[in-house]
């Protein structure tokens, strides 16, 4: 059980060393939406450092949409899902670590570039933590989410649109807690029931995520 | 035997050509029920309640708005139950139930926002407030139009309904979180200066006839999705022998 | 790991199956029946609906009505004992272009569950890429990736081969090899369903057909 996920993992973060470029697209698009907001508002610090933890949870979930596109169509196209599924293992161990290689080469180096972005949108310090935690906490349920519409919608030939529309109302809750969290902090507050949550949310999804993403895939299939 | 027996009912909701005839049987009490339901809870509710101390005869647009946003949040889980029974059971009729409930839920939803928002004009001054229960729906609405987009964009019908059911059945788990998220986002986000919706303590005169349009509403709703359902037999059963021969009986 | 000489009977068997693709019903009151040892030849041109056929049989694609068997039992989609004894080889090979074919059975092997007595390396040597297995598949040619997909048969321990396509792009020498490994499957208790366009090699031994493209049972 244990070697199938390693396998997994192991695969997803070969196939993502050897096409490097995909992965630099959705980060390059985290810093562009925080820059195009930061265009379309007042560059004011008052204005920026109020809007910016949601600007950052936006962008951050723009670019889990875009990444999670690709997730799986290579792998249907080139019937390597279909062995995945025909394995006597249970489907749901390798999507647990191709989850898991997702969310390290997309979700980490969101959450690593994050203090960039609130550099540039001017974040007080003391929202720094708290944003990083909840980034932590939020963007595998992002992974999950994103991921459960890239397994429901890879079979149909233009999926981008669908994607965002499947998935995206699914996610308020994550952007509600994550940016609220970062905001609460920034003004001196604190919002530990948002955290609470946000490890709540991340507890679900980690459990109920992979087999719902696995059933998914067997529908794609079809 | 006995347990052959007890299940029996379910097996047979099962079956295309017997749901087909049985919500053709419904359909005629449940829409004339509703018609006198509505009929009487509007009459009452608009002319006979007497108006609201503070909203005066404004708050009388709840006799629409209540019954829908109840209805939008049961039709979402009806479905769902729909979707989760169809997955688990691969029944056919399952998924047509939900799919054909899909735009009659997204319909309650648009008119409990559409008339929210008329409401919200005399009470707030703008055609739209971030009203927690507001966005809730507008959220609950994209929710339905994603459900009915995914089904719709399968070539294949069977795979349609299969990955729009697993949808639902992650949107339904997803809904009170949701609710919830946004309430606390409107509780951090404004101190509570704007009155929510639905009296706290309604009068006893204003009540009834709110129950009595809840009820027709439902009863509205179980004669639409009738005959929803009855056509959406008919399209997916199109190539079945009892289609045919219901077609056989028409054209004679 | 191959399989053992006498490992236990089993049975393949599909009954009265309809299948439909989108608004064809591409294959209509059909039963087929497969046994320890046998060959079973699915041919038909195109469009007449062998691989819907395998597929249903593998339980990855939706059936009309019809059943379908596996020892008696009725087979359930994601059913992993008899997923354990299936080996399949799609018309895609399932290569993933950026990995070499080692890394992509590689990645691959876990999922089956056992452990093989061949090692990765000696069943691509044995399907002729001994000097290419480290080259991303991408760089492959149609024929070479087809050789490396079919490497998987040697390593699998699975009773029953469903292979869809198996011959397409491969040279004369990979089509006798491919003939070849089939014929010892079936010689060693285990049974082939094959679908392909074009005859079978010489080497594959005597089979059963079955033709589709109109109403047939074998």
């Amino acid at each position: 059980m244990r070697s199938v996920i390693a396998a997994s993992l192991a695969r997803e973060c070969l196939l993502a060393v050897r096409q490097l470029s995909d992965l630099a697209t959705p980060l390059l698009f985290f810093i562009l939406v925080g820059l195009l907001f930061v265009l379309g508002l007042e560059p004011s610090p008052e204005i920026l450092a109020e809007v910016g933890p949601g600007v950052i949870w936006v962008a951050a979930l723009l670019a889990s949409l875009l990444g999670a596109e690709r997730l799986f169509r290579a792998d249907l196209e080139s019937g390597a899902l279909e062995l995945q599924a025909l394995g006597s293992e249970p489907l749901t161990l390798s999507i647990i670590g191709k989850l898991l290689a997702h969310w390290l080469v997309t979700g980490l180096p969101l959450i690593l570039l994050s203090p960039l972005l609130a550099l540039m949108l001017g974040l007080p310090q003391a929202a720094l933590p708290p944003l990083l935690a909840a980034l932590i906490l939020g963007t595998p349920v992002l992974t999950v989410l994103c991921a459960l519409g890239a397994a429901l919608t890879v079979s149909l030939r233009s999926s981008g649109t669908l994607l965002a529309l499947v998935v995206l109302p699914l996610t308020v809750p994550v952007l509600i807690f994550g940016s609220r969290v970062a905001m609460e902090a920034g003004q001196g507050g604190a919002a530990e029931g948002g955290m609470l949550w946000l490890g709540a949310l991340c507890a679900l999804a980690a459990s109920l995520g992979p087999p719902a993403v696995a059933v998914a895939v067997r529908i794609s299939l079809e | 035997m006995m347990a052959d027996r007890r299940w029996r009912w379910f097996h047979r909701l099962g079956s295309p050509p017997h749901v087909y005839s049985l919500a053709g049987r419904l359909a005629p009490w449940l829409g004339w029920i509703a018609l006198i339901l509505l009929l009487a809870g509007v009459v009452w509710g608009l002319v006979f309640a007497p108006p609201d101390y503070e909203q005066g005869d404004g708050f009388r647009i709840i006799y629409v708005h209540v019954p829908s946003a109840w209805l939008s949040l049961f039709v979402y889980t009806a479905m769902a139950v729909a979707c989760a029974v169809g997955l688990i059971w691969r029944m056919k009729v399952a998924f047509a139930a939900a799919i054909a409930m899909a735009p009659l839920g997204a319909m309650f939803t648009f008119l409990s926002l559409a008339t929210g928002s008329i409401w919200g004009q005399p009470m707030w001054g703008t055609w739209w407030a971030w009203d927690p229960r507001l966005t809730s729906q507008l959220i609950l609405l994209f929710l339905y139009l994603g459900f009915i987009a995914l089904n719709r964009a399968f070539p294949e019908q069977q795979t349609g309904d299969r990955a729009s059911a697993l949808l639902g059945v992650v949107g339904v788990v997803n809904v009170p979180i949701i609710h919830f998220s946004v309430d606390w986002w409107h509780s951090l986000h404004q101190p509570a200066t704007i009155a929510q919706f639905g009296p706290p303590a309604i009068d006893t005169a204003m009540l009834i006839p709110l129950l009595i349009t809840a009820v027709g509403f439902k009863l509205y709703f179980l004669w639409l999705l009738c005959l929803q359902l009855r056509s959406e037999l008919l399209y997916r059963e199109r190539r079945a022998s009892w289609v045919k021969a219901e077609a056989g009986k028409i054209s004679t | 790991m191959t399989v053992s000489e006498h490992s236990p009977a089993f049975h393949l068997s599909a009954s009265e199956l309809e299948i439909w693709r989108g608004e064809t019903c591409v294959i209509q009151d059909l039963s087929l029946a497969l046994s320890a040892g046998e060959m079973l030849w699915i041919k038909g041109p195109n469009g007449s609906g062998k691989t819907s056929l395998l597929r249903v049989l593998l339980g990855l694609a939706p059936r009309e009505s019809g059943r379908v068997q596996w020892c008696g039992r009725p087979v359930r989609p994601g059913d992993s004992e008899f997923l354990a004894d299936i080996a399949w080889c799609g018309h895609r090979t399932g290569l993933r272009a950026e990995l070499s074919a080692r890394e992509n059975l590689a990645a691959w092997l876990p999922v089956t569950g056992v452990e093989p007595g061949l090692s990765i390396d000696q069943a691509l040597e044995q399907m002729g890429l001994g000097a290419r297995m480290n080259l991303p598949c991408g760089q492959l040619s149609a024929g070479q990736q087809k050789r490396a997909a079919l490497a998987r048969l040697l390593l699998s321990p699975a009773r029953l081969w469903c292979l869809d396509e198996p011959l397409t792009g491969l040279d004369d020498g990979g089509v006798d090899q491919v003939g070849e490994m089939l014929a010892t499957h079936c010689a060693r208790g285990g049974a082939v369903l094959v679908s392909s366009h074009q005859a079978l090699p010489d080497s594959a031994g005597a089979g059963r057909e079955l033709m589709l493209g109109g109403m047939a049972s074998a």
